[in-house]
């Protein structure tokens, strides 16, 4: 089938850039705090660090995962991914509801550029060291995500490079728009993002934990597509119900 | 020692967002394995009702989110 090759390897690209973006956004913002507010150079050498560190863990773990039965590699990352997309489909519903507030890039750049005046005040180690760390942190637990995200959409169906093709796409997109603008990417709209990749990983989290275990789906790949319209209708109409209508109340009442 | 710790916490958070949402899927997976391997029922049906317990989680997930968050 035409859909199995080049129709999940873009599902996989596209599911890698879009949940790239949203992590590389966050992380660039806590780089552009600290570049800001201490200089270029310990924002650099705190981002450089944590990508080496971040490429020593793929070189590493990388090769693991092509010694693992691919039924047992499906089943297992089959059900991270329904963890992780179902996560962040339940937080971006609860956003689009108003039920939690959206995230500020412009507040997480305030508070983060405040936290380093404070913690370089306090502390009597070198404040560059204290900034370089701030921007090592950002991009390790970002990154973190970022390559989980790779694994999980790429190591199912031997997609990685597809995958790292993507999310590497999305760094390139968000430094260069983020050189230009030169302040927080506020008016990207990570929620928006956020549902998209909740809807897709979870659809490919049903998908491969369902191949794990021995499911013969029908329409084979094609069945994703089906599985993600759920999501989605789904996730649209709860954040509709949600929002803060009069019914919104009635439907708490008869879900009790 | 506190960035491992935060690395830690970090991929923790990852896929227990929400604790009783992750209780409830590992349950659907165990109870889909079991299924499979224990009765004749055709696959089709396991993954469907597989499919369905896995929306059902995410409903239920977001209302008592808001029913928490109204309480307050």
């Amino acid at each position: 089938m035409d859909f199995s090759h080049s129709g999940v390897e873009s599902s996989a690209i596209i599911a890698a850039f879009l949940a790239s973006t949203v992590e590389v956004v966050e992380a660039f913002t806590i780089v552009l705090a600290v570049g800001t507010l201490r200089g270029w150079r310990p924002a650099w050498i705190g981002t450089v660090s944590a990508l080496i560190l971040l490429a020593l863990a793929i070189i590493i773990f990388g090769p693991l995962l092509g010694r693992v039965p691919i039924t047992d590699l499906q089943l297992v990352v089959g059900v991270m991914l329904l963890l992780f997309g179902m996560g962040w489909l339940r937080k971006a519903i609860l956003r689009s509801a108003g039920v939690i507030p959206l995230h500020d890039e412009n507040k997480i750049f305030a508070e983060e550029q405040a936290t380093l005046i404070e913690e370089t005040k306090s502390k009597s180690s070198s404040q560059d060291w204290i900034a370089g760390l701030a921007a090592f942190k950002a991009v390790l637990l970002e990154g973190l995500e970022v390559v989980f995200i790779i694994i999980a959409v790429g190591s199912g169906r031997n997609l990685l490079w597809p995958a790292a093709l993507g999310a590497l796409a999305a760094c390139i997109v968000v430094l260069i728009i983020g050189m230009l603008v030169h302040k927080p990417l506020s008016r990207v709209p990570e929620n928006t993002l956020k549902f998209c990749v909740g809807v897709m990983l979870s659809a490919f989290g049903v998908f491969w934990t369902g191949e794990g275990l021995g499911i013969a789906w029908p329409g084979q790949d094609l069945i994703l597509l089906f599985f993600g319209a759920i999501f989605l209708g789904t996730g649209l109409l709860m954040a509709y119900a949600l929002r803060d209508l009069p019914h919104s109340n009635k439907l708490l009442k008869t879900m009790k | 020692m506190k960035i491992l710790q935060e690395v830690v916490v970090e991929l923790f958070s990852m896929f227990m967002a929400d604790v009783r949402m992750t209780i409830f899927t590992l349950l659907l997976v165990a109870m889909a394995a079991t299924f499979l391997n224990f009765t004749s029922i055709n696959t089709v049906w396991i993954g469907a009702a597989f499919f369905i317990g896995c929306l059902v989680t995410v409903i239920q997930a977001v209302v008592r989110e808001k029913r928490i968050r109204a309480k307050k």
